[in-house]
């Protein structure tokens, strides 16, 4: 038989019913499953669906169009509630605005800062398949030592081997002295293979890329430099001298190079002219050369790496040296003995997000401590109708509303203290305006808003009408264990930031502080160059008359500055065993006064003197750490030989930090005149500048043209710790503002306290409670809650600091004070925040308080 | 006076020559016999809804029937202020269309 009615397919109706028409609704419905079930028995079910399906689309753009239209009155309706009681709770506003924006602002810099610290070297058309040659020293017992150099004729063999690998170039990296005659000013001018301009991409303004290199007397200049020195006339084909006297053509000029990469020269010049000054472009000797390579694209670094790891022992099959591909996106990041600038990237970008936390934090506490002044919004709007689902909306669009006037005054915000961030970090970052920025400040906004309304939302829109109306609502127990978890977390964080900005401050002060075994004060640094050398014993007589110059030496180059090096291959010494080996040695070319100038003692023997005329050709002087590392019982009289140089131990200097704390102290040797090349001058503190302007006038006497630029040997020092310093601000900053918007926050809860034991403070108070009991009773609650987060924080900021210690060779203890100071800082802090609303509510007379009702 | 709009007339005239029956699928059927337009019956209750609003129409309610799934029917009625519009129209329309016959078109000229 066959059935007279059937069942409407279900979404298409609902689609139809979504035109809501009103008071005519039940007519229009019946009216559609009607003419449904006509159709049903005149033309069988398949047409009827098919009418029922033609017609709900055809009025689907009128239902979207209402369906938006009921919503928008609906927001509005959110909306002005929202903005009303925005308008009648100014300080919770306030609170909650503050926080938000302040967290948001933050979050913007510190990833604008990141963002721009993961652009390096990004601009090269072929920076994913450039690679810089790493070459890893391995020796039993010690740890592995890397340099970002390797040997000459490295790249070319390789190339030969490697099909895969497309070009090379090789760099030498000199802070030199290069300008006009009588113009030079220390600049720093990177010594290249012709290559070295097909792989790295440079906008050339003058000058042909193809042949700029190709005479080895040529230079390119970046457009400062040129500008600096030929101002408005073309530099093209201008001369300038590099270091003493090689005169150089100027055949290209080029865009100067982003902040944001490695290659940070002023001035390119063909490696071939380094032969003139005995450079040995095909020996195998030495690590001096930057090396990079250029892969097939689609080439996986990581397998050419394993391919090309030990390269070296087809060349000397004794060596311990393997090698490594870095690729050139991450040189700026990693460390090469691990660490580096990404692991500042997340500890900034954890933080970054937690102040954001803290400052969504704030906002659910706030809203569910005060729910109960809401309460009976929700209870009439209730009874009104309103379902969960709008209630929830409702209280999600006011968080939306909130963070939106967050994030805009957050921008606002880091508009206003770019230039301090800038400062801060040492960057020029800019805030762009590009599509990511968009994306992540709408993110932003959508999940502060969502994260912050949806725990109040859902509270709320919970409570049952009936008993909100009759007045027994009460927040339930379940939001006071979330709030005291979110306060806990809250101060957990706090405690853990001010922890870390102790340690880190301490770590510096330690590190600018500690005893480098010479003394580093008011020593002045000067280049030897322009003719000094030939006129140095005259230089030397006439300044040191002055009572005021202490000493003067000449030395290869200064304390921070990368040294020469010999590798275990080419050292040897008198009773090494069989298997014994240094690694790594330091070489240090030196004069007689070096030791005498600096202040470096003697641990055995003595130091070279100029009474001993054979010191100068086989006088070795070594640090005690190469006695250690060579296992030497009495090394003083003991033959020692590196590179080409035979000699014997006339003294043994006590260990002395010639690089930054961030390495131990490595083995080394001092010998009389290789590669002299900078003066050091030790004068009194008394009349500095007096004393300087004497050694000026007195060089350009004798040295006419000499370019006086000096430094202090302390500052150049002060410098190899920036990084550590600009981490050490920019916790501070953070730690700052995290407290601060915890506060905030306890400001907003600590006032809602108060305000609910009104009635029970007035009681107390009447049965004798004296202020302080009441102080007490209102306080307990904050005491316990920071003693909770002084748990947790206190083995977080163990970890994390000791990890972080772990980039350094000389690191600070973590002392049992650090974790009490910064545990009674936040609980100080804490309870001044409190302690004005607590006295408040506790001197308040109980008339008044027990009258409010 | 305003004018009505065309699809305001034509269901109009539908629920006048309706009369006792004029409800939602018969109102349709019948502008569809009328103007030989089918049309969507959230079009058609929109137009009801703003006929009602300017009282040219009245509604009131019929009895639930199975096949409408228990829901009642809503009838609709011209009030008179409702049939003097139509009136209004009318005469309008035979001005416009004053002298103008079948004869005109064929011929070819007024």
């Amino acid at each position: 038989m066959k059935k007279n009615k059937s069942p409407l397919p279900r979404f298409p109706y609902w689609l139809l019913k979504k035109t809501h028409i009103l008071d005519l609704e039940e007519g229009y419905s019946g009216d559609i499953e009607e003419e449904f079930q006509n159709i049903f028995i005149h033309k069988g079910r398949r047409k009827a669906v098919q009418w029922i399906w033609i017609h709900a689309l055809l009025a689907l753009p009128k239902s979207i169009k209402l369906y938006f239209l009921g919503w928008r009155e609906m927001m509005k309706n959110y909306l002005k509630s929202a903005f009303r009681y925005m308008g009648r709770h100014k300080s919770y506003s306030f609170i909650n605005i503050t926080g938000l924006a302040i967290g948001i602002a933050c979050c913007l810099l510190i990833l604008s800062w990141i963002r721009y610290e993961l652009s390096y070297d990004r601009f090269h058309t072929n920076s994913r398949e450039i690679y810089r040659v790493i070459s890893e020293f391995h020796s039993p017992g010690s740890k592995i030592n890397y340099t970002a150099t390797s040997q000459a004729p490295l790249a070319a063999a390789l190339k030969e081997t490697y099909p895969e690998i497309v070009n090379w170039a090789r760099a030498l990296r000199w802070d030199w002295k290069i300008g006009k005659q009588g113009e030079q000013y220390r600049e720093f001018v990177w010594f290249v293979d012709p290559t070295f301009l097909d792989m790295f991409t440079f906008s050339f303004i003058q000058g042909d890329p193809n042949t700029a290199l190709s005479v080895p007397n040529s230079v390119i200049l970046t457009e400062s430099l040129a500008k600096k020195q030929f101002q408005n006339e073309n530099p093209m084909g201008k001369t300038v001298i590099g270091g003493q006297r090689t005169p150089f053509i100027v055949s290209g000029v080029i865009k100067d190079i982003p902040q944001n990469s490695h290659l940070d020269m002023n001035a390119i010049i063909p490696l071939e002219i380094t032969t003139k000054a005995g450079h040995n472009l095909t020996e195998w000797e030495g690590y001096n050369y930057k090396t990079y390579i250029q892969l097939q694209k689609g080439i996986s670094g990581e397998d050419m790496e394993q391919k090309v790891k030990h390269i070296l022992t087809k060349y000397s099959p004794e060596t311990k040296t393997t090698i490594q591909l870095q690729p050139l996106t991450k040189i700026h990041l990693y460390a090469l003995e691990g660490g580096g600038l990404i692991i500042y990237i997340y500890i900034f970008l954890t933080m970054a997000v937690f102040i954001l936390l803290i400052a969504c934090v704030n906002y659910m506490n706030l809203s569910t401590a005060r729910a109960s002044t809401r309460a009976k919004e929700v209870g009439v709007r209730q009874v009104v109708g309103a379902r969960r689902e709008q209630l929830i909306s409702q209280f999600l669009s006011e968080s939306f509303l909130l963070s939106l006037i967050a994030t805009s005054i957050a921008i606002v915000l880091a508009y206003i203290f770019l230039p301090l961030f800038q400062r801060l970090v040492g960057k020029e970052i800019q805030l762009s305006y590009s599509f990511e920025t968009f994306v992540f400040l709408c993110g932003t906004t959508a999940l502060t808003g969502l994260l912050s309304g949806s725990y109040p939302a859902f509270v709320l829109s919970q409570v049952k009408p009936v008993k909100i109306l009759k007045g027994i609502f009460r927040s339930r127990t379940e939001g006071v264990i979330f709030r005291k978890i979110l306060v806990i977390a809250q101060f957990t964080l706090s405690i853990f930031f001010i922890f870390g900005t102790i340690a880190i401050s301490q770590q510096i002060h330690l590190i600018q502080n500690k005893n480098l075994g010479y003394d580093n004060e008011n020593i002045i640094c000067l280049d030897a160059v322009g003719g000094i050398f030939q006129n140095y014993s005259a230089v030397k007589n006439i300044l040191m008359n002055n009572p005021n110059i202490v000493g003067m030496t000449v030395v290869d180059s200064f304390l921070d500055e990368p040294n020469s090096s010999a590798t275990s291959d080419v050292i040897s010494w008198e009773g090494q065993n069989a298997g014994e080996s240094i690694p790594w040695l330091i070489v240090r070319g030196v004069d007689f006064d070096f030791q005498k100038t600096f202040g470096m003692k003697m641990a055995e023997g003595r130091f070279f003197s100029e009474e001993f005329p054979s010191d100068s050709k086989e006088g070795m002087v070594v640090n005690e750490a190469a006695v250690k590392a060579m296992n030497m019982d009495s090394p003083i009289g003991k033959k020692f030989h590196f590179w080409d140089y035979d000699g014997t131990i006339i003294g043994v200097i006590k260990d002395f930090h010639f690089r930054s704390l961030h390495k131990s102290i490595e083995p080394m040797v001092l010998k009389i005149g290789i590669n002299l090349q900078k003066i050091a001058i030790r004068i009194k503190a008394e009349d500095i500048a007096a004393t300087i302007k004497f050694i000026e006038t007195e060089i350009k006497r004798i040295v006419p043209g000499y370019s006086f630029e000096f430094e202090f040997l302390d500052e150049k020092l002060n410098r190899l710790y920036i990084a550590e310093e600009r981490m050490e601000n920019i916790t501070l900053a953070i730690s700052f503002l995290a407290i601060f918007i915890s506060c905030l926050g306890l400001v907003g809860l600590a006032a809602y306290t108060a305000e609910q034991k009104t009635k029970e403070i007035g009681i107390r108070k009447v049965l004798g409670a004296s202020i302080g009991n009441i102080t007490m009773m209102l306080y307990k609650d904050y005491l316990r809650w920071i003693t909770a987060a002084n748990l947790i924080a206190w083995p977080l900021g163990f970890y994390f600091v000791s990890r972080w210690l772990r980039n350094f060779a000389y690191k600070i203890d973590i002392n049992i004070w650090i974790f009490v100071l910064s545990s009674v800082l936040v609980l100080f802090i804490a309870l001044l925040t409190v302690s004005f609303q607590s006295i408040r509510a506790a001197t308040a007379h109980p008339i008044d308080s027990l009258r409010y009702e | 006076m305003k004018e009505l709009t065309k699809l305001e007339e034509l269901v109009m005239i539908a629920i006048w020559k309706l009369s006792e029956e004029a409800y939602g699928v018969e109102i349709k059927n019948k502008v569809k016999e009328i103007s030989g337009k089918e049309y969507f019956y959230n079009t058609l209750y929109t137009t009801f809804h703003q006929l009602v609003q300017k009282d040219y129409i009245t509604k009131h309610f019929g009895e639930p029937t199975a096949v409408r799934g228990g829901k009642r029917k809503v009838f609709f009625q011209l009030t008179k202020r409702g049939l003097k519009m139509l009136e209004t129209a009318f005469d309008r329309q035979s001005q416009v269309w004053d002298g103008i016959t079948k004869e005109s078109f064929k011929k070819g000229k007024a």
